[in-house]
């Protein structure tokens, strides 16, 4: 009989003739597909996003996520929020729970980034970023709707086919393993990409992208948001005009690369890097946060097969590499079976299927070093046996993955080796242990088809985004309200009007300056300095904002939609300025105005005097 | 027999039986699903846990919440999203009844709980302190170990006839001290005189509000009520030790059981408290011993199942914190700190045993909700009906009981006329208008335009003349807004 999971062992034939289907469905997937290993490292990029967002939030979450802070729930159930808003980080106010609800995010994302339990990974994720977004309306960007929906589409694709736990643990995997998936998630994936860029050129009615050409000048002459670089291109307006112009066939060009057929997806490949280029080049010259990485990462999962199939291995050394993987072989303790998962996902994860995973026990020699090491065993090319970190610092190095290859060198390094075989020995006597501890990490199936339900669900929201995006640039199609709770609550609403029509006019920075007890003033805003009136440096505007979820935050604030949130963050200042002092503290602050210098972009070689703006007056009460 | 040492015999008096346990976890099911089955009738589900009724979640959190107050049913305001959180924990709650992955099932359904229970404060009782408290103290004891999918096709580990598996000490001991200190403290919080003069039980059942038939009956009997009084100060005294004294084999502990069920069965006969009994009598099944349920001689060996040694230390370490929680609400001296109160609060230890104490004089009477339509004409808005006079003079203790129409109606406006219900009434107000409103048109003449919230209370709550004394209080008037 042959033990459970020992098909997996053996190492990937090379395939067979693949299985006949319909001539129509083999065009469209071959052409309109997502490869599986482009939807793998697509998963890596999300989960890798998703970490290091909440990482950035996590600096403010006091002042975003609790009721100390300048939303607190009270006032975002009670004025702001609809109804369907969904939000578990709204169970407590306390920053305790809110660093647990980050804490467990970041969980989910670590299983999406290992790719176990994939799918519901992926849901757990979408589901802890939509609620996080609603916490917190007024800090969010473009970037943040597009990511949820990004995670959102994922939800219905295999991103766990390749290089993950659940790959690495399939009892009777498909071999040869499919290449590509072409379903209606797909599908929509690619049309939602096409659909940012797309609606946005609509929205951008505004003479200054149709006509004058203006349009990236006055974007960069935005000293809030040019980074050094966005700056001094200013000086350079005709070539901006330009940029202008070419941002908006790059932007409505760009997703019809994806869509053009034949070529082994050449075209498709050109479209890529077209859009990756654009979010690179927006990324140089404005802090537009985390939108560049988003925008990247949603392009890693239109990269076609061709690309790792041939382009990637027409180097003659990755060739060779390749061959010296098939001739590689490990062995590990048939009796252990943390030793074999161990193995298994290893193998996976360094993306080295070419290697074979055989148990110890099947080679009597093996088996006799491998008492005789108290180790694994993985025999190279020359037939020589390599154990413990030796073993797992040639493997790396094996790995066609620059990074693995890099850190097989770092732990094949001699002594740092000794000390980690160390680790090794205490792994090795606690293998019992650790067998029960990663009992969870149960043999699982993957279902490579998708259901018909999957399919059903993805054209319906495919469907309801469509209409959605086609009512924010024409009246006519305008989805009716009574329909509108579904994008609400599942958050697949959105708007693509970055820069739109035409680019914000008003720049300036703040200055809030306060009244303490004792009479002295006090600018709040730049930590309690005093206050100056003087123009600063366009470097010192566009660093007068913390981060990005201050800068949007006190973007917003200036416009009067949301002049409601104004009350509430000047409560948070009181008891932020005023936390830990007794009310009669001479040090207190008393009285406060929020002034935004404004100052009007009036064209190239135009000067205009900023203007002092009051938001807000605010007087502290105990 | 007595002669093994004191270590041995208190494991044979307090380590809790396995099948009482398993008795009392399809018990903590059954309750569970019935509470949550109570909450979600009629219009309650709406009432009390939306947006759109008496609590929503912005007063909540602005006004009635303390800082470590937390529940996932914040998660949405509407009855949709509440609906699947119901849904959710009557789940959660049939895994437990049929012990299937029994633990997890457990603090799962603890938390639930203690979600469910955070989204209402106003809404709250005795019992559902209890049942929580239960609950969290189940999390620490092998409930599935008997009649459960859990157990299913696992040999059964009763062993041989001298052989006997039982319930970890620690989690058993503490289990037992939280039922104790119920009876041990609010004994100790019946100071009024009127406990010490044995008049208290005639009062309690005084308050028609929350009466049943066999209580107000048996108010013709003043002499026996006196008796009654000092009973249950008796049988609250008495079960702490019954449960605890280690002697007899289980037979003192058998008879705790049996008080505290037959002390509850009671109460359940003569007032009205909601599902207390049902949660104290799942209690007294868990403390039943193995002598009660086979009756042969003591077995010579007694094993404990598994439970972490860290694990005994962090349960009893809350054992003395829950003690200093109930000793500090005597307010005889002993106070926690704040912070150290902070997890109490986080986990809803927190306790205070005051049923009908110091005193069991509590105002009694009945309201009169007057709406005032655009037209002028008047309705009952609380019963959305037309307005009748006869609102106004004494209904008999029926028609004080039934002024509610369901247990949590009762807790919320109990007290809705005192100084505690303040912070409450707006949103009450602004409930009835929205109620009555609701599909009218702005200038529909019967729309509800102002209401007079008026509490009638009786003067001497031992007066049962129809023509007793009552005064007519105004609690609340406002106007109804625009929504």
């Amino acid at each position: 009989m042959t033990p459970p999971g020992c098909a997996v062992s053996q190492p990937e034939p090379a395939p067979p003739p693949a299985a006949p289907r319909s001539a129509t469905f083999q065009f469209l997937e071959d052409n309109f597909g997502l490869d599986l290993r482009s939807l793998a490292f697509f998963r890596v990029a999300l989960a890798l996003i998703v970490i290091g967002d909440l990482i950035y939030r996590a600096r403010d979450l006091e002042a975003f996520y609790t009721d100390f802070g300048l939303l607190p729930r009270y006032t975002l159930i009670g004025q702001f929020a609809d109804r369907w808003i969904i939000s578990v980080h709204n169970m407590s106010g306390l920053w305790q729970v809110q660093a647990l609800l980050f804490l467990i995010a970041g969980i989910f994302a670590v299983m999406m980034l290992l790719g176990w339990r994939t799918r519901l990974a992926t849901f757990l994720c979408w589901f802890m970023v939509l609620s996080l977004d609603n916490r917190n309306p007024v800090i969010l960007q473009g970037g943040d709707t597009l990511f949820r929906m990004l995670l959102f589409w994922a939800m219905f694709l295999p991103l766990g086919a390749y290089y993950s736990v659940d790959a690495a643990l399939d009892p009777e995997p498909v071999r040869p393993r499919p290449q590509r998936i072409f379903s209606v998630a797909s599908l929509a994936l690619m049309l939602q990409i096409a659909f940012v860029y797309w609606f946005s050129v609509i929205a951008k009615s505004g003479p200054e992208w149709r006509h004058d050409g203006t349009a990236v000048y006055f974007a960069l002459s935005l000293e809030q948001f040019a980074t050094p670089f966005g700056h001094w291109m200013t000086r350079f307006p005709g070539f901006l005009r330009f940029l202008t112009f070419f941002t908006l066939v790059v932007e409505a060009l760009g997703p019809v690369f994806l869509f053009i057929p034949g070529f082994k997806g050449a075209f498709r490949m050109l479209g890529v890097m077209f859009l990756i280029g654009l979010q690179l080049g927006f990324a140089s010259m404005l802090w537009v946060g985390h939108f560049p990485f988003i925008g990247t990462a949603m392009m890693l999962a239109m990269i076609p097969s061709w690309f790792w199939d041939t382009a990637l291995f027409t180097n003659t050394r990755r060739d060779a590499r390749k061959q010296a993987r098939t001739a590689l072989k490990i062995y590990y303790d048939g009796d252990c079976s943390f030793c074999k998962k161990f193995v298994l996902i290893l193998r996976e994860l360094l993306v080295m299927p070419e290697v074979a995973a055989v148990p110890a026990q099947s080679v009597a020699a093996v088996q006799q070093q491998m008492t005789a090491e108290n180790s694994w065993v993985v025999i190279d090319a020359e037939g020589k046996s390599h154990f413990r970190f030796d073993a797992l610092s040639l493997l790396h190095k094996h790995s066609p993955i620059f990074l693995y290859r890099w850190r097989g060198h770092l732990i094949g390094w001699l002594p740092l080796q000794r000390r980690l075989d160390r680790l090794y020995y205490w792994v090795e006597r606690n293998r019992p242990r650790l067998s029960r501890a990663t009992a969870f990490l149960s043999y699982r199936k993957m279902h490579e088809r998708t259901s018909a339900l999957n399919q059903t669900v993805a054209l319906f929201f495919l469907a309801y985004v469509f209409w959605w995006n086609l009512g924010n640039v024409n009246e006519k199609y305008v989805m009716p309200v009574e329909y509108h709770w579904i994008g609400i609550a599942t958050r697949v609403d959105q708007i693509w009007d970055m820069f739109s029509p035409g680019p914000l006019r008003d720049d300036g920075w703040y200055v809030i300056p306060a009244q303490l007890k004792n009479g002295k003033e006090i600018d709040l805003w730049r930590n309690g300095a005093p206050v100056s009136w003087d123009r600063p440096s366009a470097a010192a505007v566009a660093g007068q904002y913390r981060d990005e979820r201050w800068r949007k935050y006190m973007n917003n604030l200036y416009f009067d939609i949301y002049a409601p949130y104004r009350l509430h963050f000047g409560r948070y200042l009181c008891r932020y300025w005023n936390r830990d002092k007794s009310p009669n503290d001479p040090d207190s602050v008393q009285r406060f105005r929020i002034e935004f210098m404004m100052r009007s972009n009036l064209g190239p070689g135009v000067s205009s005097t900023p203007r002092r703006v009051t938001l807000h007056e605010h007087q502290c009460y105990d | 027999m007595d002669k093994r040492p004191i270590a041995e015999t208190l494991r044979r008096a307090w380590c809790l039986d396995l099948r009482s346990l398993a008795l009392f976890r399809i018990g903590l099911a059954l309750v569970v699903l019935g509470d949550l089955a109570a909450r979600a009738q009629g219009e309650d589900l709406k009432a009390f846990y939306t947006d759109a009724g008496v609590l929503p979640r912005n007063a909540l959190t602005a006004r009635f919440a303390w800082p470590e107050l937390w529940s996932f049913h914040l998660v949405s305001g509407t009855s949709a999203g509440q609906d699947w959180l119901f849904a959710i924990a009557a789940i959660l709650a049939f895994l437990l009844l049929i012990g299937f992955h029994t633990r997890a099932a457990t603090i799962a359904g603890w938390l639930m709980l203690l979600s469910l229970q955070a989204r209402d404060p106003l809404i709250l009782h005795g019992a559902d302190v209890l049942l929580r408290l239960l609950f969290f103290w189940a999390i620490f004891l092998p409930l599935g170990k008997r009649y459960s999918v859990d157990s299913w096709g696992l040999k059964d580990d009763l062993g041989s006839e001298d052989e006997l598996t039982v319930a970890p000490f620690w989690p058993s001991l503490t289990f037992a001290a939280q039922i104790a200190f119920v009876f041990l403290f609010t004994f100790l919080m019946k100071s009024g005189p009127e406990w010490r003069d044995g008049s208290a039980v005639s009062y309690a059942l005084g308050l028609e509000q929350m009466g049943m038939p066999l209580g107000q009956w048996l108010r013709d009997f003043p002499a026996l009520l006196r008796l009654i009084t000092f009973g249950v100060l008796a049988v609250e005294l008495a079960v702490p030790f019954l449960l605890f004294l280690p002697w007899k084999n289980g037979r003192l502990r058998t008879i705790g059981a049996l008080a505290i069920l037959a002390i509850q069965i009671g109460f359940g006969f003569t007032l009205r408290v909601g599902h207390f009994p049902f949660v104290t009598g799942i209690a007294a099944i868990a403390l039943l011993p193995s002598s009660f349920w086979d009756r042969r001689s003591a077995p010579e060996r007694i094993t404990e199942t598994g439970f972490p040694r860290l694990m005994s230390a962090f349960v009893a370490a809350l054992l003395v914190y829950v003690l200093l929680w109930n000793v500090s609400t005597l307010g005889r001296g002993v106070r926690m700190p704040d912070r150290v109160q902070s997890l109490g609060r986080g986990l809803r230890l927190d306790q205070y045993w005051d049923m009908f104490s110091p005193s069991p004089v509590i105002p009694d009477g009945w309201y009169v909700m007057v709406g005032t339509q655009r037209n002028g004409g008047r309705v009952d808005a609380w019963r959305g009906r037309p307005f009748q006079e006869s609102l106004w003079s004494y209904p008999g203790w029926r028609g004080l009981h039934d002024q509610y129409p369901t247990e949590r109606w009762a807790v919320y406006l109990m007290d809705f006329h005192t100084d505690e219900g303040l912070g409450q009434r707006i949103q009450f107000g602004e409930y009835l208008c929205r109620r009555w409103n609701a599909g009218r048109s702005k200038d529909d003449p019967s729309m509800l335009m102002r209401i007079e919230i008026y509490f009638m209370q009786r003067q001497n709550v031992l007066d049962r003349r129809p023509d007793q004394p009552i005064v007519k209080k105004l609690v609340h008037q406002q106007q109804c807004g625009p929504r």
